[in-house]
């Protein structure tokens, strides 16, 4: 059945940018509440208040949390608080959409006449796997912990082609990705008797500060902008409605998924 | 007035957020130690030193300075002088 998302509240990990903003503003413009977290400094954190009040102004409560997702400090914080906002409820959406972590091969390279770049180290890998990855299961366990996962609330995680592929400089975020993967496939199984939905997104190439920071993403840009059966790469807001449109529903029958949405881009690379 | 006051910036003061941050013992946040080398501190670790250190001193700590946080002497620098001239 539909139902309609005014009133009801999204938590959003990575609020600050690409997905996770944009996701923001279409759930926003659709009458949903928004709690964002994100981690920035002085001048990203106040841009990411200026953005806060700008939902605002949608009519819609946003409030915003400039805090490490993968610290339990924040989820002792925090869970609180959600509860507090929410009347005791819960959020409807929760949008992991968190990109941190070490962009780097597994073995040393050469970088062209340069020195010899490192290898990734075993702390780079825990902390990017930690960060995109496990820090989706830390939150639920507190969330559901705290009675704030209700029936009919989705939940979505950001993937990436490279959960499946091999971008170049990507290994520990490829790792990362594909940890979150098999983490929506277990929550989504462990959360069907709650009537709860788990999905992940893999969106297409996005222009996004996250993908501009990989090596090489300008290559990757140009190969997708050209090979992209829609004629055009991804753009944050087709992720946004996308999550808008499958968060309209009290079904949890569609679960356990990594959804494109990618205008048919993987199908053709 | 002891040597370690610089434009209001407390060393132990600075020490103890940084020991807290990190969670280890204020004993071992010596002021030569090398946050990455001798303590152990990855680059979110490092980002969190900084959002606490814009937060306490009312700072701003671009994104780019963040490896020239290296030690607590070091932090004690470049934070004096972002208050002094704040």
């Amino acid at each position: 059945m539909f139902v309609p998302l005014k009133g009801s509240w999204a938590l959003i990990f990575g609020v600050s940018s690409g997905m996770g903003k944009a996701t923001a503003r279409a759930l926003a413009e659709a009458g949903c509440n928004i709690i964002g977290v994100h981690f920035d400094l002085a001048e990203g954190r106040q841009q990411a208040e200026q953005y806060a009040k700008t939902l605002g102004e949608l009519g819609v409560e946003a409030h915003f949390f400039n805090l490490n997702v993968a610290a339990k400090q924040s989820r002792a914080e925090l869970v609180p608080v959600i509860g507090d906002l929410t009347s005791g409820v819960g959020p409807r959406v929760i949008l992991h959409s968190v990109a941190y972590g070490t962009l780097t091969s597994l073995l040393p390279t050469q970088d062209g006449q340069e020195a010899e770049v490192p290898g990734v180290t075993p702390k780079q890998l825990t902390m990017t796997v930690d960060v995109m990855g496990h820090s989706l299961v830390y939150w639920i366990q507190d969330l559901v912990r705290a009675e704030l996962v209700p029936r009919g609330a989705k939940i979505f995680a950001m993937t990436s082609a490279g959960g499946t592929r091999v971008l170049s400089g990507y290994a520990p975020v490829s790792a990362a990705k594909a940890t979150l993967e098999a983490h929506v496939r277990d929550l989504a199984v462990e959360l069907a008797p709650r009537g709860v939905a788990v999905n992940a997104i893999r969106a297409g190439t996005t222009v996004t500060p996250a993908l501009q920071k990989i090596p090489g993403s300008e290559k990757l840009i140009a190969h997708c902008r050209d090979i992209n059966p829609g004629g055009r790469l991804t753009r944050t807001e087709d992720v946004a409605e996308a999550i808008v449109a499958l968060s309209c529903t009290d079904s949890s029958w569609l679960t356990g998924n990594v959804i494109g949405v990618d205008g048919g881009e993987a199908l053709v690379v | 007035m002891s040597g370690n006051q610089t434009a209001g910036v407390d060393l132990e003061e600075l020490r103890a957020l940084i020991a807290e941050e990190l969670e280890l013992p204020v004993e071992e946040i010596t002021d030569e130690a090398d946050l990455k080398n001798d303590l152990a501190v990855d680059s979110l670790t490092a980002m969190e030193v900084a959002v606490q250190l814009e937060k306490k001193y009312r700072i701003k700590i671009d994104e780019g300075e963040i490896t020239s946080l290296t030690s607590l002497a070091t932090i004690h620098r470049i934070v004096s002088a972002k208050v002094e001239t704040a």
